[in-house]
């Protein structure tokens, strides 16, 4: 059980797909302008991480080695249409600001990344725990994104507007740095969150050192 | 015709695929380290996403002949998957050279997102684009993302002996750095495309 | 390659298999969800509908009258107990960063009754707030009406445009006017209107 507990805290600290694999950058960057675009964005792609990764492991024995990627593509094809039906059915207007995202998350590295290097070699129940510890891993860095950006970009916190939630006003209107949530912005605020990431495992690291092998 | 310009300069200079849509971020970070690369990933882009721009149109008309109009993702990716597969086969065949420089990142492409995102604009009813108008979308998608990463690529060789604090090196400064070219190309944003025309 | 061996009639086999699987679950699910997603669009065309028009009840879909600017897209009549209450009408103009849809309410008077913002890809922050109250709500819009096309204060009219964002409320100001002229061939008595009615009621309240 253990071992099954590691292996989705990896998927949030150690090898968190954004901030230290570095991967899927296309919706990271475009769907951190607000929190509720960001959630939505990371609960879609943990839901087709979580069900890609557990039909991939079992189907690992059967899907011959040659046409392999054409396999994952398939299934992960299949998950991110339900996923964009079901969104487009049930939460229209995120499913109109997530646009093509929803579509992309088939060529997101992450997916096929994790179906390559995880799910074909292990069993269903860790790779089960491997997809949603990367899924939340992937929202928990959207999430953070977005907790930066849209209070100093939009100047309000926690606007969701198909769950009939106005928001919170954390700053002025016409006092916002728009910047944040223009494209310049995203690449900005994820390069120096990215910085400030490394610098915290570095310290990290070296505290670690010194205590000495505990 | 005046449509045609408008989508060609509006895809490279103000919607840029890269640097305003945020599609292709994968490649154009990983693959801009040297000019040369850049420059063969480009090219390689633009080939595939003015192809796969004509091809996926016509499938899409197809599927919605039959009511098949929810399986265009599924479809759009394995026809780029196999239209890369083509390319390189093509290529090895009759122009070695070109393959030679464009091979290693063939395969790449397929997973790159500007190629399945210009598919997916292409064919949005709120565009309403024609067959030859989605093709020239297409194909100025690619030209934007060769621009955007020959660019930044020149910007990261120089950028390759500067003294940097640990934290910042690889990832982060090129972020940074994107940043910085997003916002020079904000300033195209400002133009007035139809008067700069002529239109 | 003469003989196609087992291995490879597995490989095809194994991949048609799972792609014949995949488009049957896919098949499903939208069976499911397209009626809903149906819903859910009939839902928020109606709430724009009525927002736009408050004083109607039912509204009817109508065809576009001939001399519609290019813009124009749908046209609803609106009725009250049976009697006619204004017209609704969809314009698409284009903006700063695409296509503005929206929709325009004029009651049978000819006023601009309301106007929804339904969709639009302007820059945040300062394009779209084209969607926001204070421009869509100020007196030059409320009070406009057939005889009183608004026009931006630039072009010599009343309407107080956003701060650097001209080009977003032109577009939206052209929307309004292209639906007055649209209302105008629908609202003339002498007219009497195209009759054609599309048949399809998309309101039950």
């Amino acid at each position: 059980m253990k071992d099954r507990w590691r292996v989705f805290a990896n998927g949030i600290f150690g090898e968190n797909p954004i901030f230290r694999l570095v991967l899927g950058m296309c919706p990271t960057l475009a769907t951190s302008t607000a929190v509720a675009n960001a959630l939505g964005m990371g609960l879609a792609a943990t839901f087709v991480l979580v069900c890609s990764n557990v039909i991939i492991s079992l189907l690992r024995n059967i899907i011959p080695d040659e046409v392999r990627i054409p396999c994952y593509i398939v299934v992960v094809a299949t998950f991110v249409t339900i996923v964009d039906k079901v969104m487009a059915a049930s939460a229209p207007g995120l499913h109109q600001v997530l646009g093509i995202f929803i579509p992309l998350i088939v060529v997101n590295c992450i997916i096929l990344g994790r179906a390559e290097a995880f799910a074909s070699k292990n069993s269903v129940s860790r790779s089960f725990m491997d997809g949603l510890g990367m899924g939340l891993g992937f929202t928990l860095g959207l999430l953070l994104l977005s907790i930066i950006r849209e209070p100093l970009g939009e100047g309000t916190f926690l606007v969701a507007e198909d769950f009939g939630f106005e928001g919170l006003r954390v700053i002025a209107e016409d006092k916002q740095v728009l910047m944040f949530i223009l494209p310049p912005g995203a690449f900005i605020t994820l390069g120096l969150v990215l910085a400030g990431i490394n610098k915290l495992v570095a310290k990290l690291s070296t505290v670690w050192a010194q205590k000495g092998g505990e | 015709m005046t449509d045609l310009l408008l989508i060609f300069f509006g895809a490279i200079f103000i919607n840029n695929f890269v640097l305003a849509r945020f599609l292709g971020i994968c490649p154009f970070l990983g693959v801009s380290k040297k000019l040369e690369t850049a420059v063969g990933m480009g090219l390689a882009v633009t080939f595939v996403m003015t192809m796969a721009s004509a091809i996926t149109f016509g499938v899409n008309k197809l599927l919605l002949r039959f009511n098949l109009g929810y399986l265009d993702t599924i479809t759009f990716i394995l026809v780029i998957a196999v239209l890369v597969q083509f390319v390189e086969m093509i290529l090895r065949k009759y122009s070695p050279g070109l393959y030679q420089a464009l091979g290693i990142y063939l395969p790449l492409i397929t997973t790159n997102c500007a190629v399945l995102g210009v598919a997916l604009i292409n064919i949005d009813p709120s565009a309403g684009y024609n067959f030859i108008q989605a093709t020239v979308n297409g194909f100025a998608g690619g030209v934007g993302f060769t621009l955007a990463i020959i660019l930044f690529a020149g910007l990261r060789e120089r950028l390759e002996f500067a003294p940097l604090p640990k934290a910042m090196e690889g990832f982060p400064i090129a972020l940074i750095l994107a940043g910085l070219v997003s916002i020079a190309f904000l300033g195209f944003s400002g133009f007035r495309l139809q008067a700069l025309l002529g239109l | 390659m003469s003989k196609i061996s087992k291995d490879q009639l597995r490989l095809v086999l194994v991949l048609t298999l799972i792609a014949a699987i995949s488009a049957g679950i896919l098949a499903i699910v939208n069976h499911l969800t397209e009626p809903k997603i149906k819903e859910a669009e009939r839902k928020a065309t109606n709430e724009a509908l009525a927002l736009c028009l408050p004083g109607a009840g039912d509204f009817r879909e109508e065809l576009l009258p001939a001399g519609a600017g290019g813009d124009v897209s749908e046209v609803y009549r609106g009725y009250f107990n049976d009697k006619p209450a204004g017209v609704v009408v969809k314009v698409e103009p284009r903006g700063y960063g695409g296509k503005i849809s929206m929709m325009v309410g004029i009651t049978a008077e000819g006023k601009v009754a309301g106007i929804k913002v339904l969709s639009h890809s302007e820059t945040p922050g300062l394009g779209a707030k084209i969607r926001k109250d204070d421009f869509l709500q100020q007196a030059a819009i409320r009070e406009s009406g057939l005889g009183n096309p608004p026009a931006l204060v630039r072009d010599g009219g009343k309407v107080e445009a956003i701060t650097n964002a001209t080009i977003s409320c032109r577009a939206v100001v052209r929307g309004i006017n292209q639906a007055l002229v649209v209302a105008e061939s629908f609202l003339a008595p002498a007219a009497g209107g195209p009759e054609a009615s599309a048949g399809r009621s998309d309101s039950k309240e």
